[in-house]
C-alpha cells in the first residue's frame, strides 16, 4: 500500500474521487483501488493568536486536502494534485505509519 | 435426536465455563482465548456446526474459526492502520495492522468477561495530541501542546501527575482557589481552528475523566463542543453534565452542528461551572480525549503531533459452498452479537452470493434491528424482529429449510419468510461501508435448519 497526500480543487476532487468509487446497494464507497480515503477539508496554513492567547488559523488553504491510502499503483491523474509536507509537519497521519512512508 | 445431540455439545460452550478448551493448535496464532470458551465441538461428528467461530485466536490477516480446523473456515481479516482495543484486564493496548481485534468492553463502557471480535468504521481523532505529549508538571505548569485552559477565574491551576492509567497516557489537573467571577473554566484539548467542521455534521467529543481529589467540587462538570467560524468566533456551544468518580471512565456528548453556513471549527472542551465568591479545590484526570466525526465514540486513537485516522475493520470467508460449509441441506445461522443503533451502514456480517443479489443478514434503523434479505438482485426486503433494540447482545439465527427462512431473536421465532435456497450462498463477509461498529461473540453454521424448538433454545439468553 501506498500512502499520498493530495490538495485538490473542489471540482477536481469531485470529478477525481468518483473515479476511485463503487456504488452498490450498499451505497457509494471506496473501491479496490484504495485501502482507506481521508478528507481533511481546508487545512491552516498559517496562524496566530487570539486576545486569550489561543492558537487561531489566520489563512486557510483554499483546496481540500485529502490523504489516500493506495492499495497498490497510484492513478497516474492524481499525481498533478500531490503535495508533500516536511515529516512532522504533516496534518494527518494514518494510525502506525510515519510520513512519508515511502 | 440428531438435533439434541448439537445442542448438548454446543451447550457446553456457551454456558459460560471458564476452562480454556482450546481444540486445535492452529500454528502462528496469538493466543487471545484466556477468558473465552471454546466449544469443544469435533469437527467429523456429522451432526455438529460444519463452521464455527469463538473469536479469539488471531494472526495478522486472519480470524481463525475452531471448525473447520484445516484453515477453510477462517476469517480473511483486514484492516490496514493499527487499533487499539480493551483486553480481559481492561487495559487499552495496541493491535497490530491488520490483526483482528479481541475486545473487551461492552457498548455502555462496562468492561465484559468475553472476548469479541470487535469491527468498526474507519474514524479520525482530530484532536492531533491526545496522550499528553509535551506537558509539564507544576504550578501552572506547562500545558500539553496545542491545549489551552481558558476562564480560570482566580483559581490556581496546577498540573500534577503525568503518567498511564489502563493503557492511556493521562494528565492531573488541580484547580483551587475562590472564584472571582461566575462561569465555566475549560479545558481545551485543541485550538479553535484546527478541526474542520460543517454544518449539519455530527460530531463526538470523547475522554476519559477520573476525580483524583475533591474536596471543594465544581458545582458542575461538562463535556462539550463549541462550533467556531473560520475566525475562530464561537457561534454556539453544546454540552451536557457528567458525573466523573473515583474509578476513571469515559465520557462523550455527541453534537449536530446547528450553527449555520459559517460554521468552519468544532472544538472540544471540558467545563466546570463556577460560582463567584465560592472556594474550590478539585484534581481531576483527564486521559485520551477524541474528537471524532461521526455519532457514536469509537476506540481510542492515540495521536501525539496529528490527527490520526484508524481505518475499517473487515473481514470475508469465501468458498462457503466449495469448502463444505454450505450445502443445498438447507442451513442453520447462528450468531451471538451486538450492533452499533442508529442510522448508517452496520458492520455485521452477512450470508450472500458473490455478486451480493441474494443476501440473509441483519441492520438496524435507529433503535430497531432488522432481519434483511435479498432476493435475485431484488430490493432488500428489511423487516423490524426486535423493537427498542439499544445495542446489547442478542442470540439470533436463521434457518432455511428449502426456501422457508426463519429467524429467531433471543429465544423467539420473530419472522417466516422466503429466500433462495442454501446452495447459493458462498461467503460470509462484513460489509465495505459502514458507520457504525459490531461486535461478535460467537457464531456458528449448520448445513441443516434446527427445528423451531430447538433454534428457540438456542438463542434463549
Amino acid at each position: 500500500m501506498t500512502w499520498k497526500k493530495y490538495e485538490f480543487t473542489a471540482t477536481a476532487w469531485k470529478t477525481l474521487s468518483a473515479t476511485i468509487q463503487e456504488k452498490n446497494e450498499e451505497g457509494t464507497y471506496w473501491g479496490p483501488a484504495v485501502l482507506a480515503v481521508v478528507e481533511l477539508g481546508k487545512l491552516c496554513k498559517a496562524y496566530g493568536t487570539d486576545a486569550e492567547g489561543n492558537e487561531i488559523c489566520t489563512s486557510r488553504s483554499t483546496r481540500l486536502s485529502v490523504d489516500i491510502l493506495w492499495t497498490g499503483d497510484v492513478l497516474p491523474n492524481f499525481a498533478q494534485y500531490e503535495v508533500s509536507p516536511a515529516p512532522g509537519t504533516e496534518a494527518h497521519q494514518f494510525a502506525g505509519m510515519a510520513w512519508p512512508n515511502e | 435426536m440428531r438435533a439434541a445431540q448439537f445442542l448438548a455439545i454446543i451447550g457446553r460452550g456457551s454456558k459460560g465455563s471458564n476452562a480454556l478448551e482450546n481444540t486445535e493448535d492452529r500454528a502462528g496464532a496469538t493466543s487471545e482465548q484466556q477468558d473465552n470458551v471454546i466449544n469443544t465441538v469435533n469437527s467429523l461428528d456429522p451432526y455438529g456446526p460444519s463452521w464455527q467461530l469463538v473469536p479469539g485466536n488471531v494472526a495478522a490477516g486472519t480470524v481463525y474459526a475452531q471448525v473447520p480446523t484445516s484453515g477453510t473456515g477462517d476469517l480473511a481479516f483486514t484492516r490496514a492502520s493499527t487499533a487499539t482495543r480493551t483486553d480481559a484486564s481492561g487495559n487499552i493496548v495496541n493491535v497490530a495492522s491488520g490483526v483482528g481485534r479481541i475486545h473487551y468492553r461492552n457498548a455502555d463502557g462496562s468492561l465484559s468477561s468475553t472476548g469479541r471480535l470487535l469491527l468498526e468504521p474507519q474514524r479520525t481523532n482530530s484532536i492531533r495530541n491526545s496522550t499528553m505529549v509535551g506537558a509539564v508538571a507544576g504550578s501552572p505548569g506547562t500545558l500539553p501542546t496545542n491545549w489551552s485552559v481558558n476562564n480560570l477565574f482566580g483559581l490556581t491551576q496546577t498540573i500534577g501527575t503525568i503518567g498511564t492509567e489502563s493503557g492511556l497516557s493521562y494528565i492531573d489537573f488541580r484547580f483551587n482557589g475562590i472564584a472571582n467571577a461566575s462561569g465555566s473554566l475549560e479545558i481545551r484539548s485543541e485550538a479553535p481552528t484546527q478541526i474542520a467542521a460543517l454544518n449539519s455534521q455530527v460530531w463526538t467529543n470523547s475522554t476519559y475523566v477520573k476525580l483524583v481529589a475533591n474536596p471543594s467540587p465544581a458545582n458542575s462538570i461538562g463535556i462539550g463542543i463549541y462550533e467556531r467560524n473560520s475566525v475562530g468566533t464561537a457561534l454556539t456551544f453544546g454540552q451536557q453534565t457528567i458525573t466523573p468518580t473515583t474509578s476513571i471512565a469515559r465520557f462523550t456528548f455527541t453534537r449536530t452542528l446547528v450553527g449555520g453556513a459559517t460554521v468552519a471549527f468544532v472544538q472540544p472542551s471540558i467545563t466546570f461551572n463556577l460560582t463567584t465568591g465560592a472556594t474550590y479545590d478539585f484534581t481531576i484526570r483527564i486521559a485520551a480525549p477524541q474528537m471524532e466525526l461521526g455519532a457514536t465514540a469509537t476506540t481510542f486513537i492515540p495521536t501525539t503531533t496529528a490527527a490520526v485516522t484508524r481505518v475499517l475493520d473487515a473481514f470475508v470467508l469465501d468458498g462457503l459452498q466449495s469448502n463444505g460449509i454450505l450445502s443445498n441441506t438447507g442451513l442453520t445461522w447462528y450468531t451471538k452479537f451486538s450492533k452499533r443503533i442508529g442510522t448508517g451502514a452496520d458492520a455485521y456480517p452477512r450470508l450472500e452470493d458473490a455478486a451480493s443479489n441474494n443476501v440473509i443478514g441483519f441492520s438496524t434503523t435507529a433503535n430497531t434491528l432488522q432481519s434483511s434479505v435479498r432476493t435475485a438482485g431484488g430490493s432488500f426486503d428489511n423487516t423490524n424482529i426486535l423493537l427498542s433494540y439499544t445495542g446489547q447482545f442478542v442470540k439470533a439465527c436463521f434457518t432455511l429449510s428449502g426456501t422457508t427462512l426463519k429467524v429467531f431473536v433471543n429465544g423467539s421465532l420473530v419472522l417466516t419468510t422466503t429466500a433462495p435456497t442454501s446452495s447459493i450462498y458462498t461467503r460470509l463477509r462484513s460489509l465495505a461501508v459502514i458507520d457504525k461498529d459490531a461486535s461478535i461473540e460467537d457464531s456458528f453454521i449448520l448445513k441443516t435448519p434446527l427445528s423451531d424448538s430447538e433454534a428457540i433454545q438456542r438463542t434463549t439468553l
